[in-house]
């Protein structure tokens, strides 16, 4: 679609209907995603979207109020700044903190995800004819009932603008695409799949050999759990791979470490955190292979940026250092509410919604072992891969995780492979587990698209570049 | 309220884009609408406050075997919207005839028409934070209050027009000790009363005392449980994830299957189904179609019907019964039982009161295998008394003990839930839900 609104035109109206305010900001996020599908060889599903409005944010003596309209018109705007206005002196009738400017500093420049071939050499008859091809390929297999492909492509440019002279612009281009065979024989039924792969990337995402070799294996893959075992249930060590390990420090580093949550304000919903202020600086989390960091630097996770939604400059931190808690995964506001050091990640799923403390590129650094090490060093255990299920409680320490493949490993050597693998545990006796963490060779970029919090709810795309660990005695267990 | 004017926003929407039709073209709209503010609250104090004006069209427009979607902002102002309009249909008509064929779309039919408006009286900000502030002095509150107009409708190019707007709001909010132990509450509808939101706040610091007595640490194993409409209204959430979807059971996806089949089957006092008479959402889905009134689903503990929509039924070979394209719940009732109020604890005996769940999710989806934690309003009764709070438990069980050989009862009242998610617009819907006591459902860690 044509942009034609342009935010600079909107600054005489803000100026004048914002008078009087300590401070004043308009995000404009403006994004079109194609969800194109096919299945069992056949067009499924292509569906564009295509959103694009402001949010207003207006600062009334240290209370800032939010209001959002997708009518970009000088009524529109005007109407979204009284909102703000009259939301900020709401919140002046029992306000939680009173801020000041500094939260909102001056921020200048551009940014633009990398990428090796544009997104427009991916014509909609193009993309569904390479999805038609993939499943048409996984349906031609006898045991196959169901194959599945889709991509999604997502375009979206952020401009923002403010009284005291930020003026930014952040485009992303990224394409989360997944492939699925769900196979039957007798009384089994067995899933395997790409595991949904999200990045900020181009048109080389969706090159079609690439897509019939992943094919190839998954429709490999679910025949072995066809005639599988179903993995033991018993207290052994585990390998995780990087599409199962990326939500495990989702959810047990990631959220629990998010400062408005910490704060209490995501209690109501998402829930609080076992992580309390003390513990920013002594907690042992892991042992002193483990170190996580908050990257928004490396190219291609989902959530590389320049700036964060407040405009604060984003750089890499150390969450986690040797092992122990080093920072909490909070903004600007957060780190003035709590006292505590934090990192630029307040974000907002559109223009919508205000900004709150979101995980951004949350990632294990690479540690030294190689596969091969794990596997050798593993008398009992099970490898797990691709995630399937997932629950956690609101503190964020009893976890339950399930896979689509395993294989069991004896005496440190792969035996055969195994289905439903299922393990539990809760967050800090568990990464105090592991053992070993994989080097540069094991290390692979994860992310997803779907993370969701906040009230009003929003959900956001989050990155995580993990290698392969391996943890030691764990309750695993298998299916009904 | 800008009802009138957000409808004449669509119907100037729909008359432009029909009139720009080609030869061999239909098109289907959906629209969705809404003003809403939101007040963030922790503390009992305003974290965060946000209005929202929003509309969005969804054009999908058929040739022959070809379908194909866009979805487009659509605003109170004329010139705006027929700017992005014309532009969105020239690139989904250009689009269209670039993709190979669909062989299960249904054509587009004319299902008539219906007007739905509901009224109500909604609160405003200021005199609801003062109330909220008041009432919970010196507690620990958070949630937050959403309150505002949704707009909803349909039309296609053959004629059917479908408009339902509403005034609802709600204060979905918890209640904390300083022991961190917590009860949740709400308070919903669409005539706000300021009374009823103070009854709703004391109730709830009532119900927290309780919650401060001394934590109970049990160990995993079976337990006799009560769970609470509010808990149930977990596990129903979880119906919705392809368990009694049409479609799910063909493509092997379908967590019921067994229930489905007839290999396995729910008490004889479990009756599911859609009840569009609990007035929480419109009866059209997004071709139009109006589902009836009421379809059992599981009735006498025995499948009766899965969600079947136009697609799955013409790629199968099946029945529409109107369903939505996920082909979940939009109203779900689960039936009442026998089981008094007074006598909950009782019935309980030694065991647990689940008022609350939290983050449910399949752990063997072809077994129909659930697991997910307690939460809020958590508490370990002994010979039919209340004992004190529990540490959180995780379970892990399978819908056919739930609802199959560990039910012992349903309760003879049941709760109206309204849907209270927000991603991205505000959801409509809910469930009506009694309570139930489940015998030997079993904890894990």
């Amino acid at each position: 679609m044509t942009m034609r609104a342009n935010l600079h035109d909107f600054r005489p109206i803000l100026s004048k209907a914002l008078d009087g305010c300590d401070w004043w900001g308009i995000r404009e996020y403006r994004e079109t995603t194609q969800f194109r599908m096919a299945r069992n060889g056949q067009n499924a599903k292509n569906e564009t979207s295509f959103d694009h409005g402001v949010m207003v944010e207006a600062m009334v003596a240290g209370k800032i109020g939010y209001g959002a309209t997708n009518e970009l018109t000088s009524d529109g705007i005007e109407r979204a700044c009284q909102k703000a206005k009259t939301n900020a002196h709401l919140s002046a009738l029992s306000s939680l903190f009173t801020f000041d400017p500094s939260i909102r500093p001056k921020a200048v420049g551009n940014y633009h995800s990398k990428f090796e071939k544009p997104l427009e050499e991916l014509a909609p008859g193009l993309v569904q004819e390479r999805l038609m091809k993939t499943t048409k390929m996984m349906a031609a297999d006898e045991a196959v009932i169901e194959a599945s492909a889709y991509v999604m492509i997502t375009e979206t440019q952020i401009n923002y603008l403010s009284s005291n002279g930020s003026d930014w612009s952040q485009t992303f281009h990224m394409v989360t695409k997944d492939l699925s065979a769900t196979a039957k024989k007798g009384e089994i039924t067995q899933n395997r799949s790409l595991g949904m792969q999200g990045r900020q990337w181009g048109a080389e995402s969706l090159e079609e050999s690439q897509l019939l070799k992943e094919s190839e294996r998954i429709v490999r893959e679910v025949h072995q759990l066809l005639v599988a075992d179903d993995c033991p249930t018993e207290k052994m060590d585990m390998i995780l791979s990087p599409d199962q390990l990326y939500l495990q420090v989702h959810e047990s580093i990631g959220h629990p470490l998010e400062l408005d949550r910490i704060l209490g304000d995501e209690r109501n919903y998402a829930g609080w955190s076992f992580v309390g202020p003390e513990d920013f600086g002594s907690l042992r989390y892991g042992p002193d292979i483990l170190n996580v960091t908050f990257d928004p630097g490396l190219p291609g996770e989902m959530a590389s940026y320049q700036f964060d939604d407040n405009g604060v400059p984003a750089t890499k931190e150390f969450l986690i250092e040797n092992g122990i808690l080093k920072n909490g995964i909070g903004g600007i506001e957060s780190q003035k509410r709590s006292g505590l050091g934090g990192v630029s990640c307040a974000r907002a799923t559109s223009w919508n919604r205000p900004a709150i403390d979101r995980m951004g590129n949350i990632n294990i650094e690479p540690g030294e072992s190689s596969m091969d090490d794990m596997i050798k060093s593993t008398e009992n255990g099970v490898l797990m891969q691709t995630n399937r299920s997932w629950s956690i409680d609101d503190y964020r320490n009893k976890f339950q995780f399930g896979c689509e493949y395993g294989h069991l490993i004896k005496d440190g050597e792969i035996k055969g492979v195994v289905k439903n693998p299922n393990y539990r545990s809760s967050t800090v006796p568990f990464w105090n587990s592991l053992s070993h963490v994989g080097n540069g060779e094991t290390f692979e970029i994860w992310g997803s698209p779907y993370c969701g919090k906040g009230e009003p709810n929003q959900v956001i795309r989050v990155g995580h570049a993990i290698p392969t660990c391996k943890f030691e005695n764990i309750e695993v267990f298998g299916g009904a | 309220m800008n009802s009138v004017k957000w409808e004449e926003s669509f119907k100037k929407a729909s008359e432009l884009l029909f009139s720009n039709l080609k030869e061999g073209e239909s098109l289907n709209l959906n629209f969705d609408g809404e003003e809403t503010t939101f007040l963030r609250l922790n503390n009992a104090k305003i974290r965060q406050a946000s209005t929202v004006e929003q509309g969005s069209l969804e054009l999908e427009l058929h040739l022959g075997q070809k379908k194909a979607d866009f979805g487009v902002p659509l605003t109170l102002n004329q010139l705006q919207n027929e700017e992005v309009l014309k532009e969105a249909l020239a690139n989904l008509q250009k689009e269209v005839r670039s993709l190979p064929d669909d062989p299960f779309i249904s054509p587009l039919t004319n299902e008539g028409t219906s007007r739905t408006v509901l009224e109500g009286e909604l609160p405003d900000g200021e005199s609801f934070i003062k109330a909220v502030v008041k009432e919970t002095l010196g507690a620990d509150l958070a949630g937050y209050l959403t309150t505002g107009q949704n707009y909803r409708a349909n039309a296609n190019s053959l004629g059917q027009h479908h408009w339902f707007s509403s005034d609802s709001f709600f204060f979905d909010y918890s209640l904390y000790t300083a022991k961190e132990k917590a009860v949740k509450g709400s308070y919903a509808g669409s005539h706000y009363k300021e009374s009823e939101l103070i009854d709703s706040l004391d109730d709830s610091i009532r119900a927290l005392e309780v919650m401060d007595r001394d934590q109970v640490e049990l160990k995993p194993g079976a337990y006799k449980c009560y769970l609470a409409p509010s808990a149930l209204n977990e596990i129903a959430g979880l119906l919705g994830w392809s368990a009694l979807s049409g479609g799910s059971y063909k493509r092997g996806d379908c967590p019921l299957a067994d229930l489905y089949e007839g290999k396995q089957s729910f008490n004889s006092e479990v009756t599911i189904q859609e009840n569009f008479n609990l007035g929480l959402s419109p009866r059209f889905n997004e071709w139009g179609e109006v589902s009836k009134e009421v379809l059992p689903l599981i009735e006498q503990g025995k499948m009766k019907e899965l969600f079947v929509s136009r697609e799955t039924a013409n790629e199968y070979g099946l029945t529409s019964n109107q369903a939505s394209s996920s082909e979940g719940p939009r109203a779900l009732e689960i039936l009442p039982g026998n089981l008094k109020r007074e006598d909950i604890l009782k019935e309980i005996g030694t065991g647990l009161y689940l008022s609350n769940l939290h983050y449910l999710n399949w752990s063997d989806k072809n077994k129909g295998r659930i697991t997910g934690m307690t939460r809020f309003g958590c508490l370990w009764i002994e010979n039919g008394e209340v004992v004190g709070p529990i540490k959180d438990l995780r379970f892990d069980e399978t819908l056919y003990h739930i609802f199959g050989s560990g039910l012992k009862a349903l309760t003879d009242f049941s709760e109206v839930m309204m849907e209270t998610g927000t991603y991205s617009g505000r959801s409509l819907g809910g469930a009506k839900l009694p309570g139930m006591v489940v015998e030997g459902f079993k904890f894990t860690l």
